[in-house]
């Protein structure tokens, strides 16, 4: 039985839960709740969560005053977050983006399974420890790999890989999106649809990926975007409908 | 300066009347219930610079009541006067007009075994140490300007608790919810039971430190049951919340022949008694806290014939840690 944690931020630079150091551990048993106050509009967590050990059991809220933009009230830059609560654990951001509010490292190790109730941003490696990871929806960005050494526990409804090198498990369910460089550090079997969008890649590297559903290729007028296959052992499998298309007023698109 | 009876200390908005305490050998001892309040229509009564030294103890209630007619006002405010609370029966706290810049501890001493409680809320500005005794309130909030010492842990159980200072070092245990409003640079980590906040502008930084809320809690608390291990084969005692305000036994004999292992900390709040053939074997190196106050000047450890070569003793009436290898 432990108690919840409620930070509130204000437009004082440097206020708010501090973890700035390797060895800061802090461990909530409770719901966590982390907000701004009303019309202070600049509020930021910016430089707050650099370092040290973030672990939630609750369910996690980010939450905001009235009056104010999007801010970053809870933005980790360092600060490895792990959900390892023993009942199903909820994620909610309002104000998530990768300039926003968003983790950096995070870790799932909750055999009871979290839940993303919104878009969500993890801006480094998300890694599966124990349980599934699900959505109800919006969509999930990691900035870096997806770690799942079982294979098959990412299960949220949408994912977006903006990372300039990827590794992902070997199989997960969603429909997943590269908008990075994506150079793929292995292959992966995907039940749901993929897709690059314009601006992004998806370079095979010798590696076969799969995907039960639709593919979709939006490539832009930057040389070099969209699915990259230059290798002779890259294999890509489309179950579903592919589709390649170039992004509008894009006149000098070329894959 | 010893009162025997009540004291009751009633200013005016004349500055500088009322009880005055500016030297540091000043002690005043109030054995009775004490009162401070101001007179009817005073509006700008205050005890601001009444209390600068020296040490007060309040071995009864503490009220600050005030007269009619004002608005709030410092009619207790002790700037650096230690207090102190130090009574033999439990103690209740109460303020009228409190707030940091109104009636207020500074420098507060809790150091009674039947504990004090805070029937509002209430503003210590300087350290709060807990000595003996634990500590709860009613209602409201009471506001720490410094550091919170208990050395033993577990025994500030107030409701809530707003730690205003700018570095904070705080129990290892307590059972509170906590509200950091000011700098909050932690000088150590804690484990709470309770709900956690960091207030605008306000700050907790954690500093290198282990935070929690896991939760320790008095599971099983003999406040004055007596615990007889008296089995025909060893017997593990273990307790996953120890604490003298959390789970915790009052008298624990122990009778049995056989052997008795603690496997975690324990605390015997009042009186561990060894019978003439009881065999107290090795745990896992663990600590056996003993005698709050065994009462009537008896001892608190109570040994016949016993084979404890193990254990370190935490005498928590002497404050002294026994080990008998």
């Amino acid at each position: 039985m432990g108690g919840d944690l409620l930070v509130t931020i204000a437009d004082n630079v440097g206020d708010g839960l501090i973890m700035t150091d390797p060895s800061d551990n802090v461990t909530i048993e409770g719901d966590a709740t982390f907000s701004h106050s009303n019309n202070n509009d600049q509020a930021t967590s910016v430089g707050n969560f650099t370092d040290g050990l973030l672990k939630f059991r609750g369910q996690f809220t980010q939450t905001n005053g009235t009056n104010s933009g999007t801010r970053p009230i809870f933005a980790s830059t360092g600060t490895r977050v792990v959900f390892d609560g023993t009942n199903n654990q909820n994620i909610h951001f309002s104000d998530s983006g990768p300039s926003f509010s968003r983790f950096q490292n995070l870790d799932i190790d909750n055999s009871a399974g979290v839940t993303f109730t919104t878009s969500a941003v993890a801006s480094g490696t998300l890694t599966i420890l124990n349980g599934t990871v699900t959505s109800t929806t919006g969509t999930v960005t990691i900035g870096d790999d997806l770690v799942d050494a079982v294979g098959g526990r990412w299960q949220a409804l949408n994912t977006t890989f903006s990372g300039a090198s990827v590794s992902l498990p070997a199989t997960l369910t969603t429909n997943t999106t590269f908008t990075g460089v994506g150079l793929l550090e292995n292959g992966f079997d995907l039940t749901g649809d993929l897709s690059v969008a314009a601006s992004g890649n998806m370079a095979v590297n010798s590696h076969t990926v799969s995907a039960s559903g639709d593919l979709g290729v939006t490539i832009s007028d930057a040389v070099g975007d969209g699915l990259i296959m230059t290798n002779a052992s890259d294999e890509v499998i489309i179950h579903g409908n592919a589709t390649f298309t170039h992004a509008s007023n894009n006149d000098q698109a070329t894959s | 300066m010893v009162v025997n009876g009540n004291l009751l200390v009633t200013i005016t908005s004349t500055v500088g009347d009322g009880l005055i305490m500016t030297n540091a050998a000043d002690e005043v001892i109030i054995n009775g219930d004490a009162v401070f309040t101001h007179a009817n229509n005073n509006d700008q009564a205050t005890s601001v610079g009444n209390f600068t030294n020296g040490v007060l103890k309040f071995r009864g209630h503490f009220t600050q009541s005030n007269g009619t007619n004002s608005g709030t006002r410092p009619i207790f405010t002790a700037t650096c006067t230690k207090v102190v609370f130090d009574g033999a029966n439990n103690q209740n706290v109460h303020f009228s007009d409190v707030g940091a810049a109104f009636s207020r501890f500074q420098d507060l001493d809790i150091d009674n075994t039947a504990g004090v409680t805070f029937t509002t809320s209430a503003v210590a500005s300087g350290t709060v140490t807990i000595l003996n005794g634990i500590v709860t309130s009613t209602t409201g909030t009471v506001t720490i300007g410094d550091d919170l010492i208990d050395a033993v842990g577990g025994r500030w159980q107030a409701l809530n608790i707003t730690f205003s200072g700018p570095i904070v070092s705080l129990p290892a245990t307590l059972m509170t919810n906590a509200t950091f409003t000011g700098g909050g640079l932690l000088e150590n980590g804690f484990n709470l039971t309770g709900n956690l906040s960091v207030a605008a502008g306000g700050r907790m930084e954690v500093n290198s430190h282990t935070v929690s809320n896991s939760g320790t809690r008095p599971i099983f608390t003999s406040t004055g049951t007596k615990v007889i291990l008296d089995g025909p084969g060893i017997q593990n005692v273990s307790f996953s919340d120890p604490g003298p305000g959390f789970s915790r036994i009052h008298d624990l004999d122990i009778e049995n022949a056989t052997g008795v292992t603690f496997n975690t900390d324990a605390y015997i709040t009042r009186q561990l008694t060894l019978g003439a053939n009881a065999v107290l074997n090795q745990g896992a190196g663990e600590h056996l806290f003993y005698g709050a106050d065994a009462g009537g000047g008896g001892r608190d450890l109570q040994c016949g014939q016993y084979a404890c070569p193990w254990y370190d003793y935490h005498d928590r009436g002497s404050g002294n840690a026994t080990n008998f290898e």
